[in-house]
């Protein structure tokens, strides 16, 4: 497979402010590949260089494989299509609006009709020719530019945040449409700061912070191994716990943790004693040990409820450990928590899952 | 470079607009059935708003099947747009600036047409006393003394002139806050004159074209020194060969002649003509303008 | 007569010199229109080329270009007239052209001073667009020329704003081309450079301030009528 986009040393400065350094990156033809990131960690700037609108301070892109910077803009544009995070139309009808992408292409009107169909067709929004898109309501007129963006089937879409200005149902109507325009084999690059989304729609993430990439892999790779502090964090761990490597054994594949006022023991990794780590476990894999059952579990701790916060289906506990400083979160069905009676100042007994902990070294 | 481009891009569309409304312009604005000959007239504002003009330049027009285009200044812009050479022929009163027009090469072949008369008209309480005064330079010093609101052109204009004229009869510099200069045609200085219930010297066409709109009377009037001589002069044709000279000198010709001295003989008497409508309306029943071309008696007879 | 009664009289001879079609009123008028509707015409092509180049391009001078329509927006138009008058004058630098006393040096003077206004309200209708409008376009696929104009397209109602702006300043405009066109009408009442505006200032200079005020009324309508006009045009593009 060969790469749609190679980027080497990307830098971009505006004025005083570095929005982007030294980006190296891979976007393969035909994939979906996240950008994942903060608001104003440089995922827009990133796009828009891709885009060609805005010319790098410094490095170079290849697109399919051409060096971008001795090609005409205009006709490597004209290669791909960007949806910009503010929903954008133009003041006429809807299929005016979908035609202007073939009209500035000069193609003729037959074959403007044929195209312009098909596009509204792919979103949804058949028969929504003769209205003025002004008028549309953020869901549908997000729709007309998915079809605006489209309907000349560019190789690339570069989508910034679409969906950060939407509701829920709204989100998922066009999370379905990326992957509809994906599977036509057109390779998405989608820049967005729900986790949530880049996990549901990417082949591949890249975690940009403050301009750089913190890391680039699968998504099970990005939320479970996170590589970083700043990745695990992002990515929802919420429960990160400091502590210094006690034993290591590979013949016991086992890893003693000293943490705080207590130890963690997870599977061995290759890390000498005494190097300190951060322990880095996500709230749904922390589990309360029901009283009533014995465990031979490794990694209980006992601590006291502070918060109970309702979060859709999952409750949402705030946890202080006994005789320690740790505060941990822990996410939990409803019914269960309703089955052990869990309230607010009551005790209970957790166990950290052996293997869902990730180490990274600090 | 582009900046370059763009530079000459934008001089060429400005040039472009410039030049495109010249042209549209003479297609479309110009009269569709253009007259052969064009001339153009600078007067004093007492001639045009009297109507006066109306009736001497049809006759003409129809006569020489020409076009008179009247420009409605004071005395001193009417002079000193034909220096400019932007006139073929003036009529005017004002005879020093005149002599001095003639004098300086602007204008040859000057020739009395008429003369009209200068009043002065004042609130008819009459606060100064001077109704009924036989001389001018007298009303005024009277005037001066009863520091009386008197109103003056103040603009260099004939009326200013002969104002101006009057005052140095009289011995007095007028100074004081009785004294208004306003910088304005006759018409407005009328009109201010009647809001504030002062003096003013004035022209009695314009003062009998306004008197149904003002609470003004005439309070001295006949004496030989408010006679208002108009001269008709034709533009130097080696100074602006450009300009229409001959039409110019027809011009001239023709209000000197007995046709032209009749047409200003009677108006005013019988009829005049309304300058917005140019429909004739019954006349004052005195004459406005007395012809000087030809002497009265000689043009009676004709 | 009180002043209260001037306005009713010079209602009543408005109406009256509509409807008995008065021939100096309607060439009065025409003249008025002419004069102002071509000036207004170049003046928006000029207009609309300056601020498309101003929003979209960067070129040397620009800060200074925009420093001179600024200051020509609030130009007095009696300067104009007079710089006008002094240029176009027989002995003046164009006096070759022949154009003092023209209804096209009139035509000029209101280019001049409808220009900037014009330019002015219409770069910031352009600057008021949102910029994703032009860069969506871009990535789209359209050349900088597509861009510009489907900016400017967007910016439609603004530059409708600024063209009625322009076009109330060359109407209502009285000294300037009082100075430079003579407020010229022949002898038959046909006018040549007299507009409604330089027939009025005789109309008051003479006292007759009924005739006035009504010809002040039917230049008034003529100003709502262009912005009627203009409301209509508008509905109707946008459905």
């Amino acid at each position: 497979m060969s790469n749609m986009f190679l980027i080497k040393n990307l830098h971009k400065r505006y004025g005083e402010k570095e929005a982007l350094k030294d980006t190296n990156l891979e976007i393969k033809r035909g994939e979906i590949f996240g950008i994942l990131g903060p608001s104003g960690a440089g995922k827009t700037t990133l796009l828009r260089l891709l885009n060609l609108l805005d010319k790098p301070t410094n490095g170079k892109i290849f697109f399919d494989g051409i060096d971008t910077e001795s090609a005409s803009s205009l006709e490597l544009r004209r290669r791909m299509a960007m949806v910009f995070q503010k929903i954008t139309v133009f003041n006429m009808s809807v299929y005016d609006n979908v035609a202007y992408g073939l009209k500035v292409r000069k193609e003729n009107e037959t074959e403007i009709d044929k195209k312009v169909k098909r596009a509204l067709e792919l979103v949804g929004l058949s028969g929504y020719e003769n209205r003025n898109a002004k008028t549309l309501s953020g869901g549908e007129a997000q729709r007309v530019a998915f079809a605006m963006a489209t309907v000349f089937e560019p190789e690339v879409l570069l989508l910034d945040e679409p969906t950060a200005n939407l509701d829920p149902i709204n989100e998922s109507i066009i999370e379905d449409i990326v992957l509809r325009i994906n599977k036509l084999g057109i390779t998405v690059v989608l820049a967005t700061h729900k986790q949530a989304e880049a996990m549901r729609l990417a082949d591949r993430i890249a975690v940009l912070n403050n301009g750089k990439i913190e890391q680039i892999g699968k998504p099970d790779e990005i939320f479970y191994k996170p590589k970083t502090e700043f990745v695990a964090k992002f990515v929802g761990t919420k429960n990160i716990i400091e502590g210094k490597v006690k034993v290591a054994d590979p013949q016991a594949d086992m890893l003693k943790i000293a943490a705080d006022n207590f130890d963690i023991i997870t599977p061995y990794k290759p890390l000498k004693e005494g190097t300190y780590v951060t322990i880095c476990i996500r709230p749904e894999d922390v589990m309360i040990v029901r009283p009533d059952v014995k465990t031979n579990k490794k990694n209980t701790l006992l601590g006291k409820i502070t918060d109970i916060i309702p979060e859709g289906a999952m409750l949402r506990l705030h946890l202080l450990l006994k005789e320690s400083d740790y505060s941990l979160v822990i996410d939990i069905p409803r019914h269960a928590a309703k089955k052990m009676d869990l309230k607010v100042d009551k005790e209970v007994t957790i166990s950290l899952e052996e293997t869902a902990m990730h180490i990274i070294e600090s | 470079m582009k900046a370059i481009y763009s530079v000459i891009l934008a001089i060429v569309i400005l040039a472009l607009g410039f030049f495109s409304g010249y042209y549209l312009s003479q297609e479309k604005i110009s009269t569709p059935e253009k007259p052969a000959e064009e001339l153009v007239l600078a007067t004093t504002t007492s001639t045009v708003d009297t109507g006066l003009l109306d009736a001497l330049n049809k006759p003409f027009e129809e006569k020489y099947n020409c076009r008179v285009k009247v420009l409605r200044l004071g005395t001193g812009e009417a002079l000193k747009t034909a220096e400019m050479g932007n006139a073929d022929v003036v009529l005017v009163h004002a005879r020093k600036a005149e002599d001095k027009f003639v004098g300086e090469g602007y204008g040859v072949n000057r020739r009395d047409v008429m003369h009209n008369d200068f009043i002065v008209i004042g609130p008819l309480n009459d606060p100064a006393g001077i109704k009924g005064m036989k001389n001018a330079a007298d009303a005024f010093k009277k005037i001066a003394q009863t520091e009386s609101t008197f109103f003056s052109r103040g603009d260099n204009s004939g009326t200013h002139q002969k104002e101006r004229e009057i005052w140095a009869n009289a011995g007095i510099t007028p100074v004081g806050k009785w004294y208004k200069p306003v910088g304005k045609g006759m018409g407005d200085t009328i009109i201010i004159t009647n809001e504030k219930q002062g003096y003013t010297l004035s022209d009695r066409g314009t003062y009998l074209a306004m008197e149904k709109n003002i609470n003004l009377v005439i309070l001295i009037e006949g004496d030989p020194i408010l006679f208002n001589p108009y001269g008709v002069i034709a533009i130097n044709p080696s100074k602006y060969p450009k300009r229409n000279y001959q039409l110019a000198m027809a011009y001239i010709g023709y209000i000197t002649s007995p046709q032209g001295q009749k047409i200003i003989k009677d108006y005013g008497k019988y009829m005049i003509i309304d300058p917005l409508t140019k429909k004739q309306q019954s006349g004052y029943g005195q004459p406005l303008f007395y012809p000087d071309a030809i002497n009265i008696t000689v043009l009676e007879k004709l | 007569m009180s002043s209260l009664e001037f306005l009713f009289e010079g209602f009543a001879k408005a109406v009256e010199l509509i409807f008995t079609l008065n021939p100096y009123v309607i060439s009065v008028t025409q003249v008025q229109l002419k004069v102002s509707g071509i000036a207004v015409l170049l003046s928006t092509l000029t207009a609309i080329a300056l601020a498309t180049l101003i929003s979209f391009r960067k070129f040397v001078g620009k800060g200074l270009l925009i420093t001179i329509i600024n200051t020509f927006m609030g130009l007095p138009p009696v300067i104009v007239g007079l710089v006008v008058f002094i240029l176009l004058s027989t002995s003046g630098p164009l006096g070759f052209l022949n154009l003092i006393y023209t209804p096209t040096a009139m035509i000029i003077t209101q280019y001049i001073l409808a220009t900037p206004i014009i330019t002015g309200v219409a770069i910031s209708a352009i600057g008021s667009v949102e910029k994703e409008i032009g860069d969506t376009a871009l990535t789209l696929g359209a050349s900088k020329l597509d861009m510009t104009w489907l900016v400017i397209k967007e910016a439609k109602l603004g530059i409708i704003t600024a063209i009625l702006a322009g076009f109330g300043r060359a109407i209502a405009e009285v000294g300037s081309i009082l100075i430079v066109g003579g407020n010229i009408a022949f002898a038959d009442g046909t006018s040549y450079t007299r507009t409604l505006t330089t027939a009025i200032t005789i109309e008051t200079a003479m006292g007759n301030f009924a005739t006035a005020i009504a010809l002040g009324i039917i230049l008034i309508s003529l100003a709502l009528a262009a912005n009627f006009a203009v409301n209509i045009l508008q509905r109707r593009t946008e459905d």
